[in-house]
């Protein structure tokens, strides 16, 4: 039977690599009497969807290029631009 | 060449149009102000260089993040390849260290996962969004590096495994303490916040 350790382990490895069937079976053994890891499961699906959404989305908070950096830049293109 | 193709494909247009998007693209992945704006100067440099061979069948945005990407995973498996990985047994000494904290000898929780509610309702919550950015955040530097690999760069556990060059028992083991990690950091930071507003 595995513990609850060993079933974070499980889990981690799922979104890595398909799970053995036997690997399956266990994970679904467990799961069906364990309310704490059913819930970590749960946690881990947020996890995965909230990477998912920082992956996509437009990072509009973040800080716009600085007025010096763009300055640089600039130069640097139109040095590269004449030659 | 058309006039107009002519006309956009011109790199003071790109840093005027894209600049801001490229930047912030380049800082959520790689978290430094100065690397960020060398990245979007070598990718506006490269596609300086390759503009005749631009097809133009993608947009000129998609086309410029495309040459990004490349360069930010270049340069994050640079940075891995030059800080040595730890070796087994310091990974697994840390692996051991922060699964005592998590559980007990007999491998049970010490205190159970919260429930953080239904994950397709928690997803909107803008609060979660922004105790994930700070988890992401705090993530150490190499767990960081292997998990924007895999996730904000989208590459397979596979791909990133090949790029650290370890054996894959260790990358499972990266992307563990990775996800583990930001699993209790969020514990802390967002169920005490819907603890919060319940009372």
């Amino acid at each position: 039977m595995l513990s609850c350790k060993d079933l974070s382990h499980k889990l981690s490895e799922s979104c890595d690599r398909k799970l053995s069937l036997t690997e399956k079976i266990s994970v679904r053994m467990h799961l069906m009497i364990c309310g704490a890891c059913r819930i970590m499961e749960k946690q881990m699906k947020i996890i995965r969807a909230l990477s998912h959404q920082t992956g996509e989305q437009s990072n509009q908070e973040l800080p716009s290029l600085p007025n010096d950096s763009r300055t640089r830049i600039l130069g640097k293109l139109k040095e590269n631009i004449k030659k | 060449m058309d006039s107009h193709t002519e006309k956009r494909l011109d790199p003071e247009l790109w840093l005027n149009d894209y600049g801001d998007y490229l930047y912030r693209y380049a800082m959520r992945r790689v978290r430094d102000a100065s690397l960020a704006e060398d990245l979007l100067q070598e990718t506006l440099l490269s596609a300086l260089k390759s503009r005749d061979s631009y097809s133009g069948r993608s947009s000129e945005k998609t086309w410029l993040v495309g040459i990004l990407k490349h360069k930010i995973i270049d340069h994050i498996r640079k940075q891995i390849r030059e800080s040595p990985v730890d070796d087994i047994q310091a990974l697994s000494d840390q692996m051991n260290q922060e699964s005592h904290a998590l559980f007990d000898t007999r491998g049970h929780w010490i205190r159970p996962p919260a429930d953080w509610g239904h994950p397709e309702k928690v997803l909107h919550n803008q609060q979660i969004q922004t105790a994930f950015e700070t988890c992401l955040e705090r993530l150490k530097s190499t767990l960081a590096q292997v998990f924007t690999l895999k996730v904000l760069m989208g590459q397979s556990s596979d791909e990133v495994c090949n790029q650290m060059d370890i054996t894959t028992t260790n990358c499972n083991v990266m992307l563990y303490r990775a996800r583990m990690q930001l699993r209790s950091c969020l514990e802390s930071h967002w169920h005490d916040t819907t603890e919060q507003e319940k009372n």
